[in-house]
């Protein structure tokens, strides 16, 4: 045993300052920090204990806990130098790097602490909660070990020497362990923390393939298992994997008497009946359950995307009436999967044009959907006009989406939703000031909706009108303090999403980067908040939980926001560096045919806007200090971002989780692609491309990466095994067809109806030679009705694209020309000049 | 949170004289419930549509406090209607007068009107100060005339310049008078 603390070093103090040092633990646990630092002093003032290096490490360890890192991280270091041979200093050495996230340093210093006091069982906790935060599966289990032999008589102990060779796949001896801990722990009667142990094993004997055995074992234990619905799952899963079908039928026609709307338990059931592929036999299995469940959804919902045709009508006509009397706001978003064929569009299309005849010709005070010869309810027209104006919408034509919001709205103008949809027409039109004033007017109607502000709060930060937003959240976040401050404490992803993105578009890059890093802060709060269930989880044996969370956490950087972040900070980071220009706020706000001295004059302007911001962000930091004592949430400066040295380190950054983990979008891989080439990283760029060509290998964006690709890899010069695994993969990829202009050329040819991918073969080729016919081809492209996605969304990346540079050399005319062009085709998008006519006073 | 209260379920359509002719399709639902800062805008949004002229903020500003004198009907979780009264003690004696009584056009004859007279009618006779419930109707508004004789309540003199301080609309200025007797 190490002598007690205070004492176990080279330097003991005497019993008076002893006294005082013990003291000094004691404030520290009961987080009386200012005392524990006044009798830190107190020692220290001792000349022969000034630089007393347990005393030094306390009063670190206090200043760690008050936020106060960087003096705390020197009083540890000074506390270590003093006195290497006190576990003391080495553990909170590691401590305060551990919450400077130094987690290598951490581990080591907790390792060297343990050296010094061999059985210490705090050290060895910290220790392997760092070690399971890591995932340092062996570590943790040698800690583990240690535990056990340590405090052999904590269940805790136990549970987490099973755990541990879980976690290593050593799943007989975790078994092992298990039944002898339940030996030894018979529960008397209902026992809440057994049923969890018992779910937990049947979790271990599942991933140890013994299936057997794991329903063996459930059903033995059956009585012990508190949670039914898990049982039944499990159970029903268990006999598919043995192959008893007729039995696991059962079970999922149980559950889905208890959760008729269960999507998971039809795909079950569907594999069971093996009837994956027979349509028919499938579809009889939905109607029979439909029967069985009359007042569910679900089977209902899941049959319609099954058929086509007369069939599909029929359906749809007995699934929409009753929607549409009730105003289910869920109709249109049930209708939605079946958008992707355009003949079932046809289909819907025709079913509501056949309803809003018979409303105009019967009048919709007499008119009945049905043959039974009961009289529609008024709502009924009100949302078939709104399922109208949503379908319109949805294939792009706004005129008539407009029309029949307007009938809605002329039927009900009480309806919230009638201004919610009119505002949404309007943003898909690109029409974002009157979007975001009719959201507006929609939230006015209902004030204490939350969904309803945030959606205004959205719809103003995509009209650009920033502070207005900021305004508007406000009525929903903590008074005295600002929306986005609030919302970042909240993890409210979306905002920092849609703030960074607002921000861009006003060139403010600084801004929308800052948003971005605030993202990645936030998924690395959510990792860091892991720490508190590796304990907790112990204690409370919520372990099948528990081992989900970590494998959850495991992949975490895989989630569609932090794929968003990433996305806008890495394509700011390659403007950074391809247009350096546009960094400069003013820049982005000069536009053509501005005079000298109009510029003079903005440029002072935005000067002075920019001091009188800064003015005011520091007050505010000011008064947070003043206020909270120490900062909270992310510190992270956007002006500080922007001035970094290497852009293409920050941009890696981001890719290395997207690409590391696997992404969904092929995007991804191709911005990954971008930076790699850039940073010459063969290998990474070959990863990039190959695992995007698995997902979709036409994809436009992915193209133009393997056309610069190919153009790149001549030039590049490698040996080894490097250079074989290149080459193999180059023929993965490319086949035998290693030449740019051809890969561009047969891409061209493969996709010419689709404009995403014109545009991605004119970026390709204007990346190897120089040619303006490609202007015109693109121009020409813009209006062939046979040219698909010529959405405005494509359009408003053509005009971003050549004021980047990407397409090559255009002339005023031709810019001229697109933007009349997408003018013509979309007139009420802001972006091409279009919109709606702005009352005069506004204008001025 | 609105505070709401079902009222009538399974709906029949009715002829002028509140008769019911054919049934309404579906689970039709009427509900009542408060009027609140958070939805007084959609009070105002109602009242736009029915009325021929605009209420004034200070109506507005009066109406959000009166609880519950004050009813907005849903149908099927729409506000379609509303109800708005206030207690008059000019007089000696004690009234509930209607300021603001009105159904959107296209949901008449389905009972609602029925349902929002229903409630006035139990606010005053749980007040035993309230002897009377009044209110005034446009000299041209037979419809309404019919609709408050048949619930009881009795025409009585004709004030002319009633709507005279409304802003330059082109209608008739005059109102008739209308009084239900609760008590004595």
């Amino acid at each position: 045993m190490a002598p007690q603390p205070g004492q176990s070093s080279n330097h003991p103090l005497p019993a008076k300052e002893l006294g005082c040092f013990k003291k000094i633990i004691k404030s520290y646990e009961q987080k009386q920090y200012k005392a524990g630092l006044k009798l830190a002093k107190q020692i220290m003032s001792n000349p022969t204990y000034a630089e007393h290096g347990e005393t030094l490490a306390m009063k670190g360890l206090i200043l760690n806990s008050m936020g106060k890192t960087a003096e705390a991280q020197d009083c540890v270091k000074r506390g270590l130098k003093a006195d290497l041979g006190s576990y003391v200093c080495w553990h909170v050495y590691g401590l305060v790097q551990r919450t400077e996230k130094k987690y290598d340093e951490a581990l080591k210093a907790y390792k060297r602490a343990l050296m010094l006091d061999k059985d210490n069982v705090t050290i060895l906790r910290d220790l392997s909660l760092l070690q399971i935060q890591l995932r340092d599966y062996e570590g943790y289990l040698a800690s583990k070990y240690d535990f056990l032999r340590l405090r052999g008589n904590q269940k805790t102990s136990w549970i987490g020497y099973i755990v541990a060779h879980h976690l290593v796949k050593d799943y007989d001896k975790a078994l092992g362990v298990m039944e002898e801990f339940i030996k030894n722990n018979k529960p008397d009667g209902y026992d809440f923390e057994h049923s969890e142990l018992i779910l937990y094993q049947n979790m271990i004997l599942r991933e140890a393939g013994r299936f057997k055995d794991a329903l063996h074992a459930l059903e033995q234990n059956s009585t012990h298992i508190a949670d039914r619905v898990a049982y039944q799952e499990i159970r029903g899963t268990l006999l598919m994997e043995l192959g008893h079908f007729e039995e696991a039928q059962k079970v999922w026609k149980q559950l889905l008497d208890r959760n008729p709307e269960s999507l998971e338990y039809y795909n079950q059931l569907e594999a069971c009946l093996r009837i994956n592929g027979n349509e028919k036999d499938k579809l009889k299995m939905y109607d029979d359950l439909a029967k069985r469940f009359p007042r569910a959804a679900a089977p209902r919902r899941l049959a319609l995307y099954m058929v086509e045709g007369e069939e599909l009508r029929t359906r749809l006509h007995s699934w929409i009436v009753p929607m549409i009397r009730k105003g289910a706001p869920s109709l249109f978003a049930s209708l939605v999967p079946l958008y992707e064929f355009p003949k079932k569009v046809e289909v819907i299309e025709t079913l509501i044009n056949e309803f809003v005849k018979k409303m105009d010709d019967e009048g919709y005070n007499n008119v009945s959907l049905e043959e039974n010869g009961e009289i529609e309810p008024p709502s009924t027209a009100l949302w078939l006009y709104v399922l109208a104006a949503q379908h319109f919408d949805r294939v792009g034509n706004v005129q008539l989406a407009l029309n029949y919001i307007e009938r809605a709205y002329q039927h009900t103008p009480t309806l919230v939703e009638n201004l919610m949809l009119k505002a949404r027409i309007y943003k898909h039109a690109g029409e974002y000031e009157e979007a975001a004033r009719l959201m507006d007017e929609a939230q006015s109607l209902d004030t204490a909706d939350r969904y309803i502000n945030g959606k205004c709060g959205k719809y103003l930060l995509r009209a650009g009108r920033l502070e207005e937003a900021e305004k508007m959240l406000s009525k929903f976040t903590r008074e005295g303090e600002k929306a986005s401050s609030h919302l970042t404490d909240m993890q409210c992803l979306w905002h920092e999403i849609e703030c960074g993105k607002a921000n861009r578009s006003l060139n403010k890059y600084g801004e929308a980067l800052r948003r971005a890093h605030h993202v990645e802060f936030h998924f690395n709060t959510m990792i860091e908040d892991q720490y508190d269930f590796h304990s907790y989880c112990m204690k409370k044996m919520t372990l099948s939980a528990y081992v989900k969370l970590l494998r959850l956490e495991d992949v975490i950087w895989r989630n569609n926001y932090y794929y968003q972040a990433a996305k806008l900070a890495i394509k700011i980071y390659l403007r950074m560096l391809d247009r350096p220009e546009d960094m400069n706020e003013q820049n982005g706000l000069i536009r053509d045919g501005m005079s000298e001295n109009e510029i003079k004059k903005m440029k002072k302007k935005l000067k002075k806007q920019k001091e009188l911001e800064e003015e005011a962000k520091k007050k505010e930091k000011e008064k947070e200090v003043k206020e909270e004592g120490l900062q909270r949430g992310p510190q992270i400066d956007g002006e500080q971002l922007l001035k970094t040295a290497k852009p293409l380190e920050d941009a890696a950054k981001f890719c290395q989780h997207l690409h590391v983990l696997g992404t969904q979008h092929v995007t991804g891989y191709a911005l990954c692609a971008e930076v790699y080439r850039r940073k010459n990283k063969v290998l990474l760029v070959l990863k990039c491309l190959n695992e995007g060509s698995k997902l979709d290998s036409q994809h436009p964006l992915l193209h133009i990466q393997k056309v610069k690709f190919l153009t790149y890899w001549p030039t590049v010069e490698l040996n080894g095994v490097v250079k074989d695994t290149a080459e193999d993969l180059v023929k993965t990829i490319f086949g035998n067809e290693t030449d740019a202009k051809n890969l561009n050329e047969q891409f061209k040819i493969a996709n010419q109806h689709s404009f995403a991918h014109r545009l991605a073969y004119a970026e390709a080729r204007s990346s190897y030679e120089a040619d303006s016919s490609l202007n015109k081809w693109l121009l020409k492209s813009v209006e062939d009705e046979t040219v698909n996605g010529r959405s405005l969304k494509m359009l408003i990346k053509l005009r971003d694209g050549i004021e980047y540079g990407k397409y090559g050399k255009w002339s005023s005319e031709e810019i001229t020309e697109l933007k009349r062009l997408a003018h013509l085709k979309y007139p009420l998008s802001i972006e091409f000049g279009g919109g709606l006519a702005k009352p005069k006073s506004e204008t001025e | 949170m609105v505070a709401v209260e079902t009222v009538s379920e399974g709906l029949r359509k009715l002829d002028v004289n509140g008769k019911p002719i054919r049934k309404v399709a579906g689970n039709a639902r009427v509900v009542l419930g408060d009027i609140t800062p958070h939805n007084i805008l959609q009070l105002k949004a109602l009242h736009n549509a029915i009325f021929p002229f605009n209420y004034n903020d200070k109506f507005y500003t009066e109406v959000r406090g009166s609880g519950e004198l004050t009813r907005l009907a849903y149908f099927n979780d729409v506000v379609v209607g509303a109800v708005t009264c206030r207690i008059n003690n000019s007089t000696d004696k004690k009234s509930l007068y209607i300021m603001t009584f009105g159904v959107l056009p296209v949901y008449r004859q389905f009972g609602i009107g029925t349902e929002l007279i229903n409630y006035t009618l139990q606010l005053a006779e749980k007040d035993e100060s309230i002897k009377t419930i009044s209110l005034h109707v446009h000299i041209d508004n037979q419809l309404a005339l019919n609709f408050y004789k048949k619930h009881g309540f009795e025409q009585q003199e004709l004030v002319e310049n009633y709507y005279e301080l409304l802003p330059s609309i082109d209608m008739k200025h005059e109102a008739y008078s209308l009084v239900k007797k609760i008590r004595d």
